[in-house]
C-alpha cells in the first residue's frame, strides 16, 4: 500500500513538470560493431557470415514506434526456414507487423509477411504476392505442419487479432483458411505448435497467447515505468491481463474445436504465454507441451495417453528456476545436451538474469543446471529471444545459439546502465556438458549487432552444416551462413509421414563412432520462430552411422543400419 | 483501489484545507479546530479499516494455505492404502503441496499478480526479492522439492515421514513472524 501511495504522488509530481524526455534513440538497421582485435582462435574456429542481402531477403520487419510504448511494439516477428514447394530446399518465411508513429500516435504502414522461394543457388525470389501469403495483420510468429494430411506443409501465423491459418494448395499457392478451420485465434498470439495431442494420427494445435489489450491501448500507451532508476520505458507485462492460450482439437475434416478445457489445458492464471515447446518429453511415445511463460512460473502439460493432459510443472522442475522464481521466459527449445538421450530443455530470458537449462532427469523431472553448465556466466547480461539446440561444429553434441536485443531502446541513451539496444548474439560450444562462449571467435556474421528477436535453424545452401536466421527489429532479417570449416561428418534425416509430410514428434537416435544422438521433428520453435522439420546431426570422425531407430508417431519404429554420412538422408513412415 | 482515492481524497481535502486558513482571518466560530478533529478521526477510522483489511487478507490466504495443505495430507494418506491409484494421489499431493508454495493456485496467483502491479504488495523475500505473505524464498524452495520428492516417490517411501515432514515445513512456513 506503501508503494501505492509512492506511485500516486510520483504521478502527480510528474504531472507537473515539463521535464524533457530523453533523448530518443534512432532505430534502424543492424550495424557492424568494432570489437578489439582477438587474437586468433585455434582451429578449427566457428565461422558465420551475415549474408541475407546478398541472398535477397530485404524485408523491413516493422516492430511499432521509434520509443516502443507499447510491449506489443517489444516482442518482435518470428520467422521459418521451411520447403513450402517440396523441392528439397528450404524457403523463408518472415512475419510482419506494423510501424507507428508517435505523437500523435497512429498507424504509419503495416508491414506485410512475405515468403521467399530458395532459388538452389544461395539466393532467394520473394513470391509473397504469387503464393498469397502477404498479410498485413500486426503479425508476431509461425509455426508449420501438415493439418489436412495432403502430403503439403501449411502454415500457422499468430496475430495480435485473428490468426492465419494458410493451407497449401500444392501449386505455390496457398488460402487462408483460419476461420473457417476454427483457428483464428483473436487474442495476441504468441509461440504455436501443431502435434498429434490424442494419437489419432492428424495434428492438433497448441497457442500461447500473450496479453489481453487492444490496438487503442496501444496507441494511447506511454512509458511511464522507469527502469534501473534511470530511463523511462513501457509498461508490462505486469498489469496488464494475461491471454489465455489455447489448445485446438483436429476434427480430422480440416476444421478445429477449442478443447482448451476438455483436455486440462485450461490457463488459469491467464499467464503471458510466449514459447511453445510440443515434445516427448519422457519419452513415452506421446507428446507433452511445456510453455514459456514471461514472468509467470512455467506449464509443462503432461500427456496422460489419452488425449488429455496433466499440469505438472509446479512440482517438475521445470515451472520455476532453482531459486524457486519465475523467469521472464521467452524462447525454448530441447534437445539432448549431455548424452543421456534425455532432452533437455532451454529457455532465455529477461535482462540480468540467466538463460536456463532444465536437465532432464526422467519422468519430468528437470533441474536447473544454468550454473554447473556455465550458461549462467554467459548469458546473465544479455536480454535473450531466439535460442536453439545445434551441432554448428558437427562434433557430435549440441551446442547453444542465442540471439539477443534489449526490450528498450532508450537503455542507449544511458551509458551508466551498461545495456545496448542492439545486442551481439551468442555461440556457446559444448565441452562435455559444460559452454563455452565461442561467439567472438565465431566470424562476422556473430559480430553483427541487432535487437534480434526470432531464431530459426536449418541448411538453407544444403552444405551440410546449420545456418541461422534470425529476426530483427525494425531491419531486414539476418542470415548467418555457416561456413564453418568441415572437420567432422554429417548426416540429415528428413522423416516424413505416410502422407509425405514431415513426421511431427518422429525422434530420431542414431549411434556413430559408439555415441548415440536424439533428436525430434517438432512444429514450432525458438522464440515464435519454426526450424527445419530435417534432423542434422554432427557425427565427428565417425566414418559410418552404425544404427537409426526411428520411433514414429503412433509406435512405429524403423532401424537402419551403416548408413553413410554427408548425406540427407529421407525416410518415409512405413 | 477505491481505498486509495479515499486517502487520496483525504490528503487533498486537508491540503487544500491548509492553503484555504492560510489566506482567511482566525475562524471565530472554531470551525477549523472541529474540521481538523473530524479529518483526524475519519483517517482513524480508515487506518484501522486498512490494518483490518490487510489482517483480513493474511487470514485468507492461510486459510487457502491450510486447504491446499489439508488436501495434500489427504492424498497422502490414501496413497499409503490405495496402490493401484497411489501415484496419482501422490502426485495430487504435489500439486497441493506446489500451491502453497506459490501461495495459491493459478487463480490465486492471478488475482495476487493484479494486486501487486496495483501496489498492494506484502513482504520482500530478501533474495528473490519477491512479494510473499507467508512463504518466504527458502520456505519455497523446501516446498518445492518436497512437492517432487513426495510426486516421484517410488513404493517404498514412507509416506507418513513425508506426511510429517509435510506438516513440519508448512507450519513452520504460517507461524506468525
Amino acid at each position: 500500500m506503501r508503494r501505492l501511495c509512492l506511485l500516486v504522488l510520483a504521478t502527480a509530481w510528474l504531472g507537473c513538470g515539463e521535464a524533457a524526455p530523453p533523448p530518443v534513440p534512432k532505430v534502424g538497421p543492424p550495424v557492424i560493431k568494432a570489437e578489439a582485435a582477438a587474437p586468433p582462435p585455434p582451429a578449427p574456429s566457428p565461422r558465420f557470415s551475415e549474408v541475407a542481402r546478398e541472398a535477397g531477403l530485404a524485408t523491413v520487419l516493422y516492430a511499432g514506434g521509434p520509443d516502443k510504448d507499447h510491449i506489443l511494439e517489444s516482442t518482435g516477428t518470428g520467422c521459418a526456414f521451411v520447403d513450402y514447394d517440396g523441392d528439397g530446399r528450404l524457403d523463408v518465411f518472415l512475419v510482419n507487423s506494423w510501424a507507428l508513429d508517435e505523437d500523435p500516435s497512429r498507424v504509419r504502414l503495416k508491414g506485410r509477411n512475405a515468403l521467399y522461394r530458395n532459388k538452389g543457388d544461395g539466393t532467394f525470389e520473394d513470391v509473397t504476392e504469387r503464393a498469397g501469403v502477404g498479410d498485413d495483420s500486426w503479425g508476431c510468429g509461425v509455426s508449420a505442419g501438415d493439418y489436412d494430411g495432403d502430403g503439403l506443409v501449411d502454415l500457422y501465423v499468430t496475430n495480435f487479432g485473428p490468426n492465419l491459418l494458410y493451407r497449401n494448395k500444392g501449386d505455390g499457392t496457398f488460402e487462408e483458411v483460419g476461420a473457417k478451420a476454427g483457428v483464428a485465434d483473436p487474442g495476441w498470439g504468441a509461440g504455436s505448435a501443431f502435434f498429434d495431442a490424442d494419437g489419432d494420427g492428424d495434428l492438433d494445435l497448441y497457442v500461447a497467447n500473450y496479453i489481453e489489450c487492444t490496438m487503442e491501448e496501444v496507441l494511447a500507451a506511454r512509458r511511464t515505468t522507469t527502469w534501473r532508476d534511470m530511463v523511462k520505458v513501457l509498461d508490462g507485462p505486469f498489469g496488464l491481463r494475461g491471454g489465455r492460450d489455447r489448445f485446438y482439437r483436429n476434427n480430422g475434416d480440416g476444421t478445429f474445436t477449442d478443447a482448451t478445457d476438455a483436455v486440462g489445458m485450461t490457463d488459469a492464471a491467464e499467464s503471458y504465454g510466449l514459447g511453445v515447446l510440443a515434445a516427448d518429453l519422457d519419452g513415452d511415445g506421446d507428446v507433452d507441451v511445456f510453455v514459456a511463460n514471461d514472468s509467470n512460473p512455467n506449464f509443462l502439460y503432461r500427456n496422460d495417453g489419452d488425449g488429455s493432459f496433466t499440469e505438472v510443472g509446479a512440482w517438475s522442475g521445470i515451472g520455476l528456476n532453482a531459486r524457486g522464481s519465475a523467469q521472464a521466459d521467452m524462447g525454448v527449445d530441447a534437445a539432448d545436451y549431455d548424452g543421456d538421450l534425455l532432452q533437455d530443455v532451454l529457455t532465455t530470458t529477461f535482462a540480468q538474469d540467466n538463460a536456463t537449462i532444465y536437465r532432464n532427469e526422467g519422468d519430468l523431472t528437470f533441474q536447473d543446471v544454468a550454473i554447473p553448465t556455465g550458461l549462467k556466466a554467459i548469458t546473465h547480461h544479455a536480454l535473450k529471444w531466439g535460442c536453439a539446440f545445434l551441432d554448428h561444429d558437427h562434433d557430435a553434441d549440441v551446442d547453444v545459439v542465442i540471439v539477443n536485443g534489449h526490450l528498450y531502446p532508450q537503455v542507449d541513451s544511458s551509458p551508466d546502465l551498461k545495456e545496448t539496444y542492439r545486442q551481439l548474439p551468442f555461440l556457446l560450444r559444448n565441452d562435455g556438458g559444460k559452454f563455452v562462449d565461442v561467439s567472438r571467435d565465431a566470424g562476422p556474421g556473430f559480430q553483427v549487432a541487432a535487437s534480434a528477436r526470432g531464431l530459426a535453424v536449418g541448411d538453407y545452401d544444403d552444405d551440410g552444416d546449420l545456418d541461422l536466421l534470425i529476426t530483427a527489429m525494425d531491419s531486414p532479417p539476418l542470415l548467418l551462413r555457416n561456413d564453418t570449416p568441415r572437420t567432422g561428418g554429417w548426416l540429415k534425416l528428413r522423416l516424413l509421414n505416410k502422407a509425405g509430410a514431415p513426421a511431427i514428434n518422429a525422434r530420431a537416435v542414431i549411434t556413430a563412432g559408439g555415441k548415440s544422438q536424439i533428436r525430434e521433428v517438432r512444429s514450432g520453435s525458438s522464440h515464435q520462430s519454426q526450424n527445419s522439420f530435417d534432423l542434422h546431426f554432427g557425427l565427428a570422425r565417425a566414418d559410418s552411422v552404425e544404427r537409426i531407430e526411428i520411433a514414429w508417431p503412433g509406435g512405429q519404429t524403423t532401424t537402419l543400419k551403416d548408413v553413410k554420412p554427408d548425406q540427407t538422408l529421407t525416410v518415409r513412415q512405413p | 483501489m477505491r481505498l486509495l482515492f479515499c486517502v487520496a481524497l483525504v490528503g487533498a481535502l486537508a491540503v487544500g484545507g491548509r492553503d484555504v486558513r492560510a489566506e482567511q482571518p482566525a475562524d471565530p466560530g472554531g470551525r477549523e479546530s472541529a474540521s481538523a478533529k473530524s479529518a483526524a478521526a475519519t483517517y482513524e477510522r480508515l487506518a484501522t479499516t486498512i490494518i483490518e483489511l490487510n489482517a483480513t487478507e493474511d487470514e485468507l490466504v492461510k486459510s487457502i494455505l491450510i486447504g491446499y495443505e489439508t488436501t495434500a495430507q489427504r492424498h497422502l494418506r490414501i496413497a499409503g492404502f490405495n496402490a493401484e491409484r497411489r501415484g496419482a494421489h501422490l502426485e495430487a499431493a504435489a500439486a497441493q503441496i506446489a500451491n502453497i508454495a506459490n501461495e495459491g493456485d493459478k487463480s490465486i496467483q492471478a488475482v495476487r499478480q493484479r494486486l501487486a502491479k496495483a501496489g498492494h504488495t506484502h513482504n520482500t523475500d530478501a533474495e528473490t526479492k519477491e512479494d510473499y505473505i507467508w512463504i518466504d524464498g527458502k520456505e519455497k524452495k523446501a516446498l518445492l522439492d518436497l512437492a517432487s520428492k513426495i510426486a516421484r516417490a517410488d513404493k517404498d517411501a514412507d509416506l507418513s515421514a513425508l506426511a510429517a515432514e509435510l506438516t513440519k515445513t508448512f507450519d513452520a512456513a504460517v507461524k506468525p513472524e
